[in-house]
């Protein structure tokens, strides 16, 4: 089977939430994690998008996101793009 | 440069070891986009082993080892050009379960490459990802007829196969003489780049060429605005915030809004993007906007944002198309799954299963079937368990698709042909 590159989409809680430490929390609770980026939105809310790579199997998506909204300080996580690699 | 090309998104959908992937690696390579330093490597290996077969699947390997070692957000996707376009690629997964992020997820597909094996022809999958194809709103289709070299490159074989084909995609609406069905080998790189001897009885366009016969999609500015809410803020000083993606129209500063099914109406204060206040938000466009008149308990994830005038359609009762991708047993009136539409999840009910379709014929093989099972595609009327917003594929295709989920696996997927609209005034 082969590998899927997604693109995540995390919301903080709130504008108050630490960005650098929810950012570390990410890389460590989720060691797939390949690429982080902060994407501004507005209002002081900031989203981040991350890369990760699963295998093409049942119940991957859905393992990840389940994993990032249990995080402290994660709003909601939700898969936004998808390619086998 | 290359970056000024239009951009086109191209999914790339087919049964399995139908030869998806070594399409894609083939269509890298004869554009140029492989790395370097890859061809330059498989150069000095081929020189070693002097040999020249193996070329194609050692370039492939190399690929998706760099990649995977390398991935970024930038560098998810792989890319490549043609004469006219700039392409990304979204090589579709192969289990069902990503099926639903496909629906609900941002990067919407211009065109599908549905790469099929001569041999084979028309499998499970390729039926199942023709449905799928034209759920996600994808119009234009290329179809690539794979394998041919084992195949003989046999001109009836080519037709049968091309006619099955035909059949499979005026079922669900394309019509097969607007589509190039290319008889090729992605293996050995026939009339991928080149149109090639094998094939002289081969009138028709490379893939490349196909490619660029392509049309650049408008963004959907002209359709009423929908923005289905992602989540909703409260920040002190300012007010209510929702968050989400514009799908459809366009939001403006002053603008009376309408959120369903909540039945909210509101006034956009201010729009921001990247930290900056916009007078405006497009299609595809991230914001936060602060609504006068709404307080955070009012909306909530899966509401839709809409004009006032031409407020999102709350659904009492809708019929869709859908096909069964997987479900352990059989499905019958009464069951109630979960529908993922747009931000919404929603508990939905099937009321009445009205027509069988057959996908090899195009014609409705059951009418009030008893009951459906993987593999069949069906009309059905579906009735939600509480009120959601869910419009016309035909009218606003954006918020008309939807994936089927259960007991945390894929079901189905469809799209709205009709509602029942519930009054909300």
């Amino acid at each position: 089977m082969g590998s899927v590159a997604i693109i995540l989409k995390i919301m903080p809680e709130s504008p108050e939430v630490d960005i650098g430490a929810l950012k570390e929390s990410i890389r460590t609770q989720v060691p797939e994690t390949r690429d982080i980026r902060e994407e501004p939105i507005g209002f002081g809310l900031v989203a981040l998008k991350i890369a990760v790579i699963v295998p093409d199997e049942a119940g991957a998506p859905d393992a990840v996101e389940q994993k990032l909204r249990e995080l402290e300080g994660v709003g909601s996580a939700e898969i936004v793009e998808l390619t086998l690699t | 440069m290359a970056t000024e090309k239009p951009h086109l998104n191209l999914a790339v959908i087919g049964h399995i070891d139908h030869g998806k992937s070594t399409t894609v690696g083939r269509l890298l390579f004869e554009t140029g986009s492989v790395p370097p330093h890859i061809i330059e490597n498989y150069r000095k290996e081929a020189e070693s082993k002097g040999k020249g077969s193996f070329e194609f699947a050692w370039v492939m390997d190399n690929l998706k080892e760099e990649r995977e070692r390398g991935i970024t957000i930038d560098i998810a996707h792989k890319r490549f050009d043609t004469d006219k376009y700039y392409f990304t690629i979204v090589d579709c997964p192969g289990h069902r379960d990503f099926v639903k992020n496909m629906i609900t997820g941002a990067s919407q597909a211009d065109a599908a490459l549905l790469v099929v094996a001569a041999p084979d022809g028309v499998m499970e999958q390729t039926k199942e990802h023709v449905f799928l194809a034209r759920t996600l709103g994808i119009n234009q289709l290329i179809i690539g007829i794979n394998k041919m070299d084992a195949a003989k490159y046999d001109e009836k074989r080519y037709n049968e196969v091309k006619d099955q084909l035909s059949q499979l995609i005026k079922m669900v609406g394309y019509k097969p003489d607007d589509v190039h069905f290319i008889p090729m080998s992605a293996f050995k790189g026939t009339n991928i780049s080149k149109h090639s001897e094998e094939t002289h009885w081969y009138k028709g366009v490379t893939l490349l060429e196909a490619l660029d016969t392509l049309k650049e999609p408008e963004k959907p500015t002209n359709l009423p605005l929908r923005l289905p809410i992602q989540d909703v803020y409260s920040i002190s000083g300012i007010g209510t915030v929702p968050v989400g993606r514009v799908e459809t129209g366009v939001m403006k500063k002053g603008m009376k809004v309408s959120f369903m099914p909540a039945n909210k109406e509101g006034e956009v204060k201010s729009i921001e993007m990247h930290h900056e206040e916009q007078p405006e938000a497009l299609p595809g466009d991230n914001v936060g906007f602060n609504v006068r008149g709404i307080g955070k308990g009012d909306v909530r994830r899966g509401d839709v944002c809409g004009p006032a005038d031409a407020p999102p359609t709350v659904a009492d009762e809708f019929t869709a198309q859908i096909v069964i991708l997987h479900h352990p047993s059989a499905l019958t009136v009464g069951y109630t799954p979960v529908f993922h539409c747009h931000t919404a999840q929603i508990a939905c009910t099937f009321i009445e299963l009205q027509k069988k379709l057959d996908p090899r014929s195009g014609q409705v093989k059951e009418e009030n079937p008893t009951f459906l099972k993987t593999g069949d595609a069906a009309i059905v009327k579906i009735r939600p368990t509480r009120p959601m917003v869910i419009e016309k594929v035909k009218e606003i295709p954006q918020l008309g698709r939807f994936a089927i989920r259960d007991m945390g696996s894929t079901i189905a997927a469809g799209m709205c042909i009709d509602i029942t609209p519930k009054q909300m005034r």
